[in-house]
């Protein structure tokens, strides 16, 4: 049981590392595919980040941090123990997550083109306004996944409803890309509430252990994407 | 509150995606009825441009045999009447060579009206129009050919026999003009509804990639009649090189007996 909780911990880490290799190996030349695997590096980079300050103890590298990044360092108003946040890495995951996937989108109608030069900015102004005034930035924003999410998510069934539409398109599914929109609509479906409360819920003492575990359910939708994306990658390849 | 929050997020997206399958599926539903429909026209317009094509064989094979032919038939008579006594030598060898050609114009005049509209194929049926095919063309030529239908094979349908005759005499005068094979075989076969010819000959035939290319070029008009007599027939034809080094052509025609 431990070891799974270990293996799930980790998820954010190996699991963008299957349709990388799937990516290395493959090569897909679908234009589509050049965001995905910009986004699946970034995310890589950050979730390895989140989790090494995550598990600093575990690695036995905590006080490599209290030494070096001393000034990073915060006091939990509940506990009062000093704590050090990997949040800030979440909120900027989340932004390259929405910017990668609206460009994917942005490839195949071009409702998707004006929406993916207009919305990050947007919502770049939104995240500056809640950052300043209403949320520390080193917190982690539900404001920003929830919306996030929702904004993906509303994409992902509009580019749903346009393929239906579309007569030039006879079967949907044996597109490529429908595999990444149906991995991206599970993910945000699962997570726009996990999202919308998991701040509030941390800050909870008798929900903490409840928002740790239903971060899990993150966990186990992100590997879900990330088969989904390598299942596309497979598809692409096949169509080439 | 979240787990309801997830469950009711995740039965919006699969409600979405089970519409997208239903639509799906009635989408492919109307494209198979349409493509349905375009093949059915496209056979309409075969149909009727075949039929076209033998009604004009008929009328120019019967204006060729019934005025051509009597007219050269009652010079023929006339010349031969014609009083030569009083002729020079000369003029008798002209006469005589008139003769000879306006003879040999009765010949080609018979044969290209049979050509265009066999009257054995009409009597006889499509194994002795084959037959009489493949003697006339190699006969006085380097040209051998052997020739074994199945003779269980009898008339099925006069339009489906008719369509089999233009195919193979079409193939064969390809081949001659362009394969230049010294040996034709032709044989057929019935297996329950599926009448089989194959044509093998030691010419430079073609493969079935060769024949996919040619047809779709503007040039290949007696390689698209063939292939839209097989469309009609709903039949397939298929090109192929032995492992002899002699290439092969499989023609297999479904008929009702």
């Amino acid at each position: 049981m431990k070891t799974i909780q270990q293996i799930l911990h980790w998820s954010e880490v190996w699991s963008p590392l299957i349709p990388l290799a799937f990516y290395i190996v493959l090569r897909p030349k679908a234009r589509w595919v050049k965001p995905i695997v910009t986004f699946l590096l970034i995310t890589l980079v950050f979730s390895i980040i989140i989790d090494v300050i995550w598990k600093r103890k575990t690695l036995g590298i905590n006080d490599w941090f209290e030494s070096n990044l001393w000034w990073w360092w915060d006091t939990d108003p509940v506990s009062g123990k000093k704590i050090f946040k990997n949040n800030i890495f979440y909120n900027l995951n989340s932004f390259a997550r929405l910017v990668f996937f609206l460009l994917f989108f942005s490839y195949f109608y071009p409702f998707f083109k004006k929406l993916s030069r207009l919305v990050p900015w947007v919502f770049l102004i939104l995240m500056t306004i809640n950052f300043i005034w209403f949320e520390n930035i080193k917190d982690f924003s539900s404001r920003q996944h929830a919306l996030e999410a929702a904004i993906l998510l509303f994409c992902s069934l509009l580019y749903f409803y346009k393929t239906n539409m579309d007569d030039s398109v006879v079967s949907p599914s044996s597109l490529p890309e429908f595999r990444v929109v149906t991995g991206l609509t599970l993910y945000t479906a699962v997570n726009f509430f996990i999202f919308l409360f998991y701040k509030y819920l941390m800050g909870l003492p008798e929900f903490k252990k409840y928002a740790t575990d239903i971060w899990n359910v993150h966990n186990v939708s992100f590997i879900i994407l990330n088969l989904f994306i390598a299942a596309a990658f497979i598809k692409a390849k096949k169509s080439e | 509150m979240i787990t309801l929050g997830i469950a009711s997020m995740l039965l919006l997206a699969a409600g979405f995606l089970l519409i997208m399958v239903v639509n799906q599926r009635k989408k492919w539903q109307l494209q198979r009825q349409m493509s349905q429909l375009k093949e059915q026209q496209q056979n309409q317009l075969i149909e009727s441009a075949v039929r076209s094509e033998e009604g004009e064989r008929h009328r120019i094979a019967e204006m060729l045999h019934d005025e051509v032919g009597a007219l050269l038939s009652s010079s023929r008579i006339f010349l031969v009447e014609m009083n030569t006594k009083n002729l020079s030598e000369n003029d008798k060898q002209d006469h005589g060579k008139v003769k000879e050609m306006i003879d040999e114009s009765i010949q080609k005049v018979r044969s290209i009206s049979h050509n265009l509209h066999s009257t054995i194929l009409k009597e006889f049926g499509l194994n002795e129009a084959i037959r009489h095919f493949m003697k006339k063309v190699t006969g006085g030529t380097p040209l051998n050919s052997t020739v074994e239908l199945d003779e269980e094979y009898q008339i099925a349908n006069a339009e489906t026999d008719l369509a089999v005759y233009r195919i193979i005499q079409e193939l064969v005068n390809n081949l001659i003009k362009h394969a230049h094979p010294r040996l034709i075989n032709i044989t057929s076969s019935l297996n329950e509804n599926l009448l089989q010819f194959n044509i093998q000959h030691n010419g430079n035939g073609l493969s079935q990639e060769q024949f996919e290319e040619l047809r779709f070029k503007p040039v290949g008009l007696g390689l698209k009649n063939i292939q839209n007599r097989i469309i009609l027939l709903k039949g397939t034809i298929f090109f192929s090189r032995l492992t002899n080094g002699e290439y092969a052509i499989r023609l297999s025609i479904p008929v009702v007996i």
